[in-house]
């Protein structure tokens, strides 16, 4: 061996040794283009991007599958039947339309995922902003926000659900199998605690500028607070009730508008009596790689469309929402009927075509109808529909005080009024009744005025006639009241949650 | 009277026996003598022999010795013949070699010389059907498409691909980068104990490969091409549109609805959209030159190659062309030092369809689009009333069919809109230094890289469909990435012998890195629907503009140790022991130790042993190890927060990113660890017969998977160690080979057999619901535990109701019908867990996609320059999921066996009834209907040739010059009536696959 060969055997040697000694942080990377949670939620925008996260979540229409809380409320009501090509096209809501729902079979698996979902991104929230390097308005106004958010979600789930479990804060590893459900009052209290914080919030406005609308407002933390408690159907709390609208009626902040059939076209989007709003829109430009939780389109639209429509005015759909014969009847002759339904027989006479799908009645979804100039350009058209889901309109805050009133045994001249203001801005005579012939009335006006917009349902439950009106349709009192909790997150957690009755 | 010392000159050329090429360095020898000479580049020698009557001895390191008796001659023609005792070959076992005989491990070895002049599309096919215990499936005929690589089972519901190593680089995104020709040997790491040197990423197996080095002697130019056509080998018989007339009135009168055709006779045969899909005679074209040569002291291999490749189906549309370099170069330095390396350039560019898909494949459409629409529409009351954006060509406006809706529009039309390629730019190189530093003390030190840029392009123009199907604004999308491997390696290895006691030893370390750049954007709104012309910037709309980009790195530190020892070749015994730390894994478990243990015992070296006479061979051999799959994404152990949680707020619909943890983290996220026991034999018969047959049992622990934790945790599952699986099987290798004499002929065959079961699914479920079928999504998969994975999942049927009676009879124990709406002509379910009502808790295990069994042989014969080789491979003990037909689409055209359906008592037990209103989901259930024997047996490749005699070439210049004809697929035994039973990525459901083609070519390989 010379020494050369020495030199270099030592030089390859202690190559031999760096790569195996050398640099500790080796295998010590740091993920690029992501942030670690741990780094996080430290400033303003942070804090006001986590609670973006919160809002996401109430404009998911595809957790599971087609899951569109106001559409299928509607399918579940004697306003719309469930469509489509044909019973197999989304079993899910045949099985929701005919009560058909069982543990494994029905909408439940995506409401229960999306609605924890947000409660979760509340959560986390809530848990950061103490964190966050922000001013005390910032954070007050956003905290309220959350907890409406939080509110909102709670809500749909016990009127889905029922019993629930109530999580108010991030699990530990440690909780992820052990939660229980709580009882429906005590999820009642936690919403209209969150709510009642938020109304007491200074820092949560009236009303936002034109480039913040969407954001939760104090009108809108107060008529839902309002729907809560009228929800359940407590008459020994039709004041409180009453005591809300008129707050809200009383603050000015809403007007009907003017014109009924302008409410619903996209100008009329937060328009005067928009009280909250889910913000929909074509802008995520989402295909259909992204269905589900991606995008921001309302899928809906697409789905009460005519199916392989050709003709004027509207774009072709995929025929769910069959608009029921008895809404049509109930609304024939009323002023809001042509804004409020598509009458498939009148088109076919101006020479458009569709083809009739499942449970078809030649009546459609105008409201959220898809207009053909509306359909998105960009990304796939079916799930970028940007019409705006009317969660709370001035007119039901209106009717909500009337009825409270009626029920608390408020004032009727005054409730007539709140009625009667709905009416008139559709040109319909004043009602003058009283007593029970008022309330029915009033219940009939919401029926009409709010027809399609996903509260006929829970009308019918609240006031306890969902089994004789949808009895017929095969909902069994002490049993369709809630959906079955799903069957995969009853074996998840191994037990401890229980089924809803009859399921 | 003393004896005359007779000086006799004896000379001559020595050449080798295959191929007539000149040997250098030939040791010639005259017996009993000191008398030696060595071969000039020539070949030459010249030998002073002591007489004419002495003894010649020529040999060469492996090649048989020849001895010649001179008898008066004093030139001779030598010929040497490579050894081709197989237990003396040397296998290539991960940072070394060991000689096939000593080896404890099971390991399957693919050679040059059983792949040359054998054109495969993709090189991971020479490893098809000529292995056992690797099943290799191409995920479908397209060119360019991938090949799916399993060894031993799916070893993991992740990723279970092998690691390829080339050249001491292990390669990241396949490696059709290769020309096949480059190829010197592919060796199979099967078991545990041979794979565990590559310690935490070879669960699934080790597939070595090395590249091909010049050989001292004389320099060389090869050169080898093919021509073929290729064609489908099947077209399926679908409704002509009379028949489709006929078929649609039934199930609209059935449905009660209105008939769709006045009169379906008037309708004739219709539009053959098969012939319109496919290509027919797409060509297929190789060629590649390599010159290489080298002295003692240096070699070199330099090459070229050029592929060209027309799919059969969508011509103009899928295609593949992919160009290599190679520079392959060694060195003995100085006595004590070799330098080498070696370095491959490629570049690829292909267009693709969609090979397997439901949603619009080209193949897919001509299955279920209705024959009555021609491919152009020439009436001009129809026209009129078509889309301004109605596809055209220079023959016409495309048809627009107006019976079947969705993604099954003109296939023609869509082809016409579809303008997409993929390219890739390749380098791997790796060089190396090896020195040795005392007697049998070797350190080697390897740096290699893979570098690949790789990207796409597409453009959307704008069109007309159908109603559900068009684009009013035209886009343009471009993606470009990067990807960079290196890895260094340093080992120590020791050899030396003590008497009979044969040790060897290896130490070493690796450290390896991958980073990465994915980048794209798009933008809508050019001005013209010119696809040349589609570039981002010429596109107009701002707002439509988008871009992404991301970024990757990982990395993997290791240890390496290895101790084989042996005494006298008899008693073998090996043990590893890799320790690999990994960038993926959370501080909790960064490391992690992957040791093995074999041990072999060759009887036929013992004393007692008596049968030789037999059995020239005998091994028993056992081997234990464990090793990982760390191939499990990066950072899943982080808990990290993501944006893209959105939401629109304000008049102007501006959407605001929203951002949340991306999901539960698990710090404690390891490694997958498969562990495998085998037992294996190695026998040589007759010194003709050699036989492996090996037995095994392969379990998978702590597969990565989602561990679910319930909805109301309100955020993504984290991702753990969660599920077991289980392969167990057997193999056999067996060959022959009849040398010597004119006609010299061999087969080589093997079989395996193997069963896959998922032990454990770390869910209460107990399953994972896997493909879905069809715009509902009905679930026609599930992986679950006790079952094997990825199986068929849907209703067990039992014929059909032949009249009301069966409907009425078909009760349960309650007297209550089971199928209360079904009719006659309507399937009959199985009430499969008897609670008495037939619903979605009847689903069960109705096919396994998997084979149990694989075969292939190759059988080689010569005569005289002929040379013939037949190649077959088959699988059976697999399903076949036919989900060809739209079932949500009524009037989608169907085969031909629709012609068999129910249409009275008695007409059909398996075809149901047609109607438009399948209230009985006849067709929109997954059953078994849809379930098909999956077994097939293939000719891959049946070939002729014929080298023309080395005398006539020689005046030309050329050592050899050999023709062919060559045929691909020729012949397909199958029940299975889909397009092809050979389908790869997709677990065994048929969408209308792309199918393999038959091809015929004509190719010559040419030395000079």
């Amino acid at each position: 061996m010379n020494a050369l060969h020495k030199l270099s055997s030592l030089i390859l040697t202690a190559g031999l040794l760096f790569t195996a000694t050398g640099c500790k942080d080796f295998l010590n990377l740091q993920p690029q283009g992501v942030e670690l949670e741990s780094n996080y939620y430290k400033t303003e925008d942070q804090g006001y991007a986590a609670l973006v996260a919160v809002y996401d979540v109430l404009g998911w229409d595809g957790t599971n599958g087609w899951n569109m809380f106001y559409a299928l409320s509607d399918v579940a009501s004697d306003d719309c039947f469930a469509g489509g090509s044909d019973a197999s096209d989304q079993p899910t809501w045949v099985a929701l339309d005919q009560f058909t729902m069982n543990s494994t079979l029905g909408p439940q698996a995506g409401f229960w995922a999306k609605n924890y979902a947000g409660i979760y991104r509340a959560n986390i929230f809530l848990e950061k902003i103490d964190q966050i390097e922000a001013t005390p308005v910032f954070k007050n106004r956003t905290i309220a926000e959350a907890k409406v958010l939080r509110a909102y979600y709670y809500f749909e789930l016990v009127r889905l659900f029922g019993r629930v479990p109530l999580i108010v804060r991030t699990l530990g590893a440690d909780e992820f199998y052990t939660q229980t459900q709580a009882e429906p009052a005590a999820i009642y209290a936690q919403i209209e605690q969150d709510l009642n914080d938020a109304v007491a919030t200074a820092e949560l406005p009236n009303s936002v500028s034109l480039n913040e609308l969407g954001r939760v407002t104090k009108g809108a933390a107060q008529s839902l607070l309002a729907r809560v408690i009228l929800f359940q159907n407590d008459q020994s709390r039709m004041g409180e009730v009453a005591e809300l609208c008129k707050t809200v009626i009383n603050a000015g902040t809403y007007t009907l508008a003017a014109d009924f059939g302008q409410i619903f076209t996209t100008s009329g989007e937060f328009g005067t009596e928009s009280v909250f709003e889910i913000q929909k829109s074509g802008n995520a430009r989402i295909g259909w790689d992204r269905f589900g939780n991606g995008g921001e389109g309302n899928y809906a639209v697409q789905f009460c469309g005519m199916r392989d429509y050709a003709g004027p005015t509207y774009a072709p759909g995929y025929g769910f929402l069959p608009v029921s014969t008895d809404l049509a009847t109930v609304m024939q002759g009323d002023p809001r009927f042509q804004y409020t339904i598509i009458d498939g027989n009148a088109l076919k006479t101006q020479g458009a075509s569709y083809a009739p799908g499942y449970q078809n009645t030649d009546y459609f979804v105008k409201k959220y109808a898809p207009l053909v100039n509306q359909r998105a350009t960009e990304g796939e058209p079916a799930i970028n529909w940007s019409n705006n889901i009317r969660v709370i309109r001035y007119s039901d805050v209106l009717l909500m005080a009337a009825e409270a009133l009626v029920r608390g045994n408020g004032s009727a001249a005054e409730a007539q009024g709140y009625l009667n203001q709905v009416r008139s801005r559709v040109g319909l005579p004043a009602v003058t009744a009283s007593g029970n012939d008022l309330l029915d009335a009033i219940y009939l006006e919401r029926r009409k005025e709010l027809a399609l917009e996903g509260h006929r349902y829970w009308d019918l439950i609240r006031t306890g006639k969902a089994a004789t009106v949808l009895g017929s349709t095969g909902f069994q009192a002490g049993k369709h009241e809630y959906l079955p909790l799903p069957q995969a997150e009853l074996d998840r957690t191994n037990g401890r949650l229980q089924q809803n009755p009859g399921y | 009277m003393g004896q005359v010392y007779a000086q006799v000159a004896v000379t001559g050329k020595v050449s080798q026996e295959n191929d007539g090429s000149p040997m250098i360095g030939v040791t010639v020898t005259v017996n009993g003598t000191s008398i030696g000479a060595l071969t000039d580049p020539n070949g030459n020698f010249s030998i002073q022999a002591p007489s004419e009557n002495v003894t010649l001895t020529f040999s060469f390191i492996g090649f048989d010795k020849l001895e010649v008796p001179l008898n008066g001659q004093t030139t001779l023609k030598i010929f040497l013949k490579e050894t081709e005792k197989t237990m003396e070959e040397v296998v290539i076992v991960g940072y070394g070699t060991q000689k096939k005989s000593v080896v404890t491990g099971a390991i399957s070895s693919v050679k040059s010389k059983d792949l040359e002049d054998m054109p495969v599309m993709r090189v991971e096919q020479s490893l098809q059907g000529r292995t056992s215990g690797v099943r290799v499936t191409l995920s479908s005929g397209q060119p360019g498409a991938g090949a799916v690589v399993r060894i031993r089972g799916t070893g993991t519901i992740n990723n279970s691909d092998p690691l390829y190593v080339v050249d001491g680089v292990p390669i990241g995104g396949g490696i059709d980068y290769l020309n096949q020709n480059d190829i010197e040997s592919m060796e199979v790491l099967k078991d545990a104990a041979s794979a565990a040197i590559y310690g935490a990423r070879a669960a699934n197996g080790v597939v070595l490969i090395t590249t091909k080095s010049g050989k001292a002697g004389k320099m060389k130019i090869n050169y080898n091409g093919y021509y073929g056509v290729q064609n489908p080998w099947r077209k399926l018989a679908v409704l002509d549109a009379r028949e489709y007339g006929i078929l649609m009135n039934e199930a609209a009168a059935a449905a009660g609805q209105n008939l769709l055709f006045s009169n379906p006779d008037t309708l004739g045969a219709g539009t053959d959209w098969q012939e319109q899909v496919f290509y027919q005679n797409a060509p297929i074209t190789n060629h590649d030159v390599s010159i290489s040569g080298g002295t003692d002291r240096s070699n070199f291999l330099a090459s070229v190659s050029y592929f060209k490749q027309d799919g059969i189906v969508a011509q103009g549309k899928s295609n593949y062309e992919r160009f290599t370099v190679r520079l392959n170069n060694g060195n003995q330095v100085k006595p004590w030092l070799k330098f080498g390396n070696n370095f491959g350039y490629t570049h690829v560019v292909s267009q693709g369809v969609a090979e397997n898909s439901e949603w619009g494949s080209p193949l897919g459409i001509a299955l279920n689009i209705d024959p009555v629409t021609p491919v152009y529409e020439t009436n001009p009351i129809k026209l009129a009333g078509y889309n301004p954006l109605a596809v055209r060509d220079e023959n016409g406006v495309f048809a627009i069919t107006q019976y079947v809706t969705s993604e099954i529009v003109n296939p023609l039309a869509k082809l016409a809109v579809t303008h997409a390629n993929g390219w890739s730019d390749k380098v791997v190189g790796n060089g190396f230094a090896e020195i040795r530093i005392l007697d049998g003390l070797t350190f080697r030190s390897n740096i290699g890289v893979d570098l690949a840029f790789w990207g796409s392009n597409s453009f959307t123009p704008t069109y007309y469909l159908n109603a559900s199907n068009q684009v009013i604004n035209n886009s343009v999308f471009r993606g470009m990435n990067r990807g960079l491997t290196w890895i260094w390696e340093n080992t120590l290895s020791y050899n030396k012998s003590f008497g009979k006691h044969n040790l060897s030893a290896l130490l070493g370390t690796s450290a390896q890195k991958s980073t990465g750049v994915v980048f794209g954007g798009g933008k809508q709104d050019l001005p013209s629907n010119d696809p040349s012309q589609a570039y981002i910037f010429a596109a107009t709309n701002i707002e439509s503009e988008y871009v992404y980009d991301g970024v990757w790195n990982n990395t993997l530190r290791s240890y390496i140790g290895r101790i084989n020892y042996n005494y006298d070749e008899r008693f073998l015994l090996s043990a590893v022991l890799r320790r690999d730390g990994s960038s993926r894994f959370g501080s909790n478990n960064k490391f992690g130790t992957f040791p093995s243990i074999s041990a072999g015992w060759v009887l036929s070296r013992e004393n007692f042993y008596n049968l030789s006479n037999v059995m020239d061979f005998l091994k028993i051999r056992a081997s234990w190890g464990q090793n990982g799959n760390e191939n499990i994404g990066d950072f899943l152990y982080e808990s990290t927060v993501s944006g893209g949680n959105n939401y629109t707020f304000g008049i102007n619909d501006q959407l605001v990113n929203g951002v949340k943890p991306t999901r539960i983290s698990n710090p404690d996220l390891r490694w997958e660890t498969s562990e495998q026991t085998n037992i294996g034999i190695d026998a040589v018969f007759l010194q003709k017969i050699t036989l492996t047959i090996d037995l095994y049992d392969k379990r998978t622990k702590g597969m990565l998977m989602t561990i679910p934790v319930p909805d109301y945790v309100g955020n993504g599952s984290p991702v753990g160690n969660a599920g077991d699986m289980q392969n167990r099987g057997f193999e056999i290798e067996a060959g022959y080979r009849k040398a010597g004499g004119e006609f010299t002929y061999s087969l080589s065959s093997n079989f395996s057999f193997v069963q896959n079961k998922v032990l454990l699914l770390g869910n209460d479920d107990g399953y994972l619901s896997g493909q879905t079928f069809g715009p509902q999504g009905l679930v026609i998969t599930r992986t679950q535990e006790g079952l094997p994975i990825g199986y068929f999942f849907g209703f067990k049927t039992d014929g059909l109701f032949q009249n009301t009676n069966d409907v009425l009879q078909y009760t349960n124990s309650d007297g209550e019908l089971l199928q209360p709406e079904a009719k006659p002509g309507d399937m009959r379910f199985v009430d499969v867990n008897g609670d008495g009502i037939i619903n979605e808790d009847d689903r069960t295990m109705i096919g396994d996609p998997t084979p149990n069994y694989t075969y292939g042989f190759t059988f080689n014969a010569a005569y005289k320059g002929f040379d013939f080789v037949v190649f077959g491979q088959g699988v059976f003990g697999n399903q076949i999921y036919k989900a060809t037909r739209r079932y949500d689409l009524p009037r989608a055209n169907m085969t031909a066996d629709a012609l068999g359906r129910w249409t009275g008592e008695g007409t059909s037990t398996d075809y149901p009834r047609l109607t438009l209103n399948d209230t009985n989901r006849n067709f929109s259930r997954s059953s078994d209907f849809y379930v098909e024997s999956g077994a097939f047996f293939r000719i891959k490749t049946l070939q002729l040739g014929y080298t023309l005699p080395a005398t006539v070439t020689r005046v030309a210049g050329i050592e050899r010059a050999r023709f062919y004809i060559s045929a691909a697929n020729l012949l397909t035994l199958t029940q299975y009536s889909g397009f092809d039973p050979e389908i790869g990525a997709s677990f065994g459901v048929d969408r209308g696959i792309y199918p393999q083609a038959r091809s015929y070519s004509v190719g010559a390989n040419i030395t000079l």
